[in-house]
């Protein structure tokens, strides 16, 4: 019986769900390289399974994937918070965009006046900005009744512009040989927190406080939505709004406040990428960064729970370390892109599969165990 | 003179691919599928379309004619992925969509390595018309309609028209509509509601994917992985245009003339002597859009079954 009821449990539903997803991601990126490469493509394919541990050594993999599943979980947390009421926050990689800009504008001018205490200042102001942006499309949808899809997807484009804009107008910010921001002072980047003694490679090679930071970002957005009446509210107005109207939520208030604070999220995950000396630069850009839609696959993969979310961002991290690798075969690194699209792909009626899968098991179970009754 | 004229040409050039996206998606939506894919389309249709080009050139028109058949029917395959997934699958409409924008531009840098060498898909542009010999003479008009066109232009009012009849005059057209405004009834009146769904899907996929190249080709001579937001364009437009046709041309119209000042400012003397940012008059069209969706807003018009997976049972 009890096993029945492990069986029929959601939480088991939503894994095997979430497995059968990546699966179909894997095989699909395998085929695609099989068409492609031929036979390159069993050693791309182990060496993006096997994440670049035997290429690189354990301690910079490691480090790596450390440093990159740190947006990642964050982002997933801010979508998977939007879900909460049934609102897709497809902004997030504006948010992102424009969070990690500010964040590295502030660190850059006011590195001389805040010290050491700089990176706490430019995480503020990453979210609040994040939260700035959300905030638009969660008030349109609530008081003018804007698709929020469509505003989001505005908004992305509108923040991409707008970052690339203020980087024309201010050449204290810009390097202009590669149009990108300048490097920040070292001083200014995120602690390390002991983790470049755990991972003793040049510099942490990118482990730093951010990792530990999005662990308890998560344990706190956990407490948030399961154990507060705020959170209970969101919720709510998720799963049946006529009935959470009805029970006095307000509706309009639920939709804005989840917006931002996702969108806030958002921003802080930009700010927390983006604080490392040597990484990838907030550039002149007309296309809209990838990182808010990968941020998405995080979240639907991880069943936009807390738990969920962080360990689908550890795995699409240990998929993009994976993924450089490839192009020491001869095959370009979207492949990883072409992976999480897929994965995003089969999220959307995984659950399908697996309800049912689940079905047939539990039926198959319960003819059994009626013929033994009969019997 | 010559400025206005040139102004209209250009704006021609950017409102084609808007209709005639734009009318696909509308297909789609009033099937009650919500399809957020549309740029994913575009984008596999344009490739396709590049590919042709590149492989096949200098057959005149009729390799454009053949390059938009190309951008079709890759369009359809692409698409149909939408409809296997949201009909089939029930999927969750919005996320499968945006999961085929996302795999479309990745895809088409790594087939373009692999068959090209580079993510870039360069072509020959060689189609366009100097002039129509009787028709050009007419002032003002013929100088806009048949002075330097693209026979993309008359293709894509025709798909407008015949899509803007379908829909609201024929029984197909009326099946659609029945389909995302209510499956339930249109199935219990004989209509087979998902085999309806997948045709507007198809329908749907097949503009798109002569839109992206309708956009590609006049405007470039290579392809380069993106369409430039121009499906998320249409998906405002449809919304800004009320699910009807003659909303969809009035909006992306609307949106041909903000994309045509981020393109040509530099060449009208009054806006090129302001010296601002080419980001600022890229930003125009979203924010226009922006404002005006948020005064229009309008959800009477939305089909009423919208991104609901059809459920027979359901009351």
């Amino acid at each position: 019986m009890k096993k029945e009821k492990f069986i029929r449990s959601a939480a088991l539903k939503n894994v095997f769900s979430s497995l059968i997803a990546v699966a179909i991601g894997l095989l699909i990126g395998f085929v695609v390289l099989l068409m492609c490469g031929g036979r390159m493509a069993f050693p791309a394919m182990y060496a993006l399974i096997t994440g670049g541990f035997p290429l690189a050594g354990f301690a910079k993999t490691a480090a790596r994937i450390c440093y990159y599943a740190v947006p990642l979980i964050v982002l997933g947390l801010s979508v998977s918070f939007a879900f909460k009421t049934e609102n897709l926050n497809l902004g997030a990689s504006g948010q992102y965009w424009v969070g990690g800009f500010v964040a590295i504008v502030i660190s850059l001018s006011g590195y001389e006046t805040l010290g050491s205490l700089t990176w706490i200042v430019a995480c503020i102001g990453g979210t609040l900005i994040g939260g700035l942006i959300a905030l638009l499309p969660g008030a349109m949808k609530a008081y003018r009744n804007v698709n929020i899809v469509i505003s989001c997807i505005m908004m992305n484009y509108l923040a991409t512009y707008g970052v690339s804009l203020a980087l024309n107008l201010n050449p204290k910010i810009m390097d202009k040989t590669n149009s990108w921001t300048y490097a920040i002072d070292k001083g200014a980047t995120l602690p390390k927190w002991g983790l470049d003694k755990i991972f003793p490679v040049h510099g942490g090679a990118g482990a730093n406080a951010g990792i530990i930071i999005a662990l308890l970002t998560g344990i706190i957005i956990w407490f948030v939505i399961e154990k507060t009446v705020f959170g209970y509210e969101l919720k709510m107005c998720g799963l049946n709004r006529h009935a959470a109207n009805y029970a006095g939520v307000n509706e309009n208030r639920a939709i804005i406040l989840s917006m931002t604070i996702s969108g806030m999220l958002s921003g802080f995950a930009g700010a927390l990428y983006y604080l490392e000396s040597n990484t990838s630069h907030i550039s002149v850009s007309s296309t809209i960064p990838g990182q808010g839609f990968t941020g998405m696959a995080v979240a639907l993969l991880g069943m936009t729970h807390p738990v969920g979310v962080i360990l689908a961002g550890l795995f699409v991290a240990y998929i993009q370390v994976g993924g450089i690798n490839l192009q020491a075969y001869g095959f370009a690194s979207e492949l990883v892109d072409i992976i999480i699209a897929v994965i995003i792909y089969s999220c959307s009626f995984s659950q399908v599969i697996a309800g049912v899968i689940g079905k047939k098991l539990f039926t198959a179970r319960q003819a059994e165990g009626s013929e033994g009754d009969s019997r | 003179m010559r400025i206005i004229i040139f102004f209209f040409q250009q704006m021609l050039l950017f409102t084609v691919p808007l209709i005639v996206a734009a009318t696909g998606g509308m297909f789609c939506e009033r099937s009650g599928i919500i399809n957020i894919g549309l740029e994913g389309n575009m984008i596999m249709g344009a490739f396709c379309g590049a590919l042709f080009l590149h492989a096949f050139p200098g057959m005149g028109q009729w390799s454009f004619l053949a390059a938009l058949l190309s951008g079709a029917i890759s369009g359809m395959m692409w698409s149909s992925l939408h409809a296997f997934a949201s009909i089939k699958f029930n999927a969750n409409q919005a996320i499968s969509g945006i999961a085929l924008n996302m795999a479309a531009p990745s895809l088409t840098i790594f087939i373009g390595r692999i068959l090209n060498g580079k993510q870039q898909v360069t072509f020959l542009n060689d189609f366009r018309i100097e002039s129509l010999p009787v028709f050009s003479r007419i002032p003002f008009i013929g100088d806009i309609f048949f002075r330097k066109f693209y026979v993309s232009l008359y293709i894509a009012l025709a798909l407008f028209v015949i899509g803007a009849i379908v829909i609201n005059r024929t029984r197909f057209g009326m099946r659609v509509r029945a389909c995302g405004d209510n499956p339930q009834a249109a199935d219990s009146v004989g209509i087979n509601v998902r085999r309806t769904r997948y045709l507007a899907v198809l329908i749907c996929g097949a503009y798109t994917g002569m839109a992206g190249v309708m956009l590609v080709v006049p405007t470039s001579t290579e392809f380069n992985t993106s369409v430039a937001g121009y499906g998320f364009l249409a998906v405002s437009v449809i919304i800004l245009g009320r699910w009807r046709p003659k909303g969809i041309m009035l909006a992306s119209v609307l949106f041909g003339i903000t994309k045509t000042f981020a393109a040509i400012y530099s060449a009208i003397p009054i806006l090129a002597g302001l010296h601002l940012d080419a980001f600022i008059y890229r930003m125009i069209p979203f924010v226009v859009s922006l404002i005006v969706l948020s005064f229009s807003s309008d959800t009477r018009s939305e089909p009423l079954a919208s991104g609901q997976p059809y459920d027979k049972g359901a009351r």
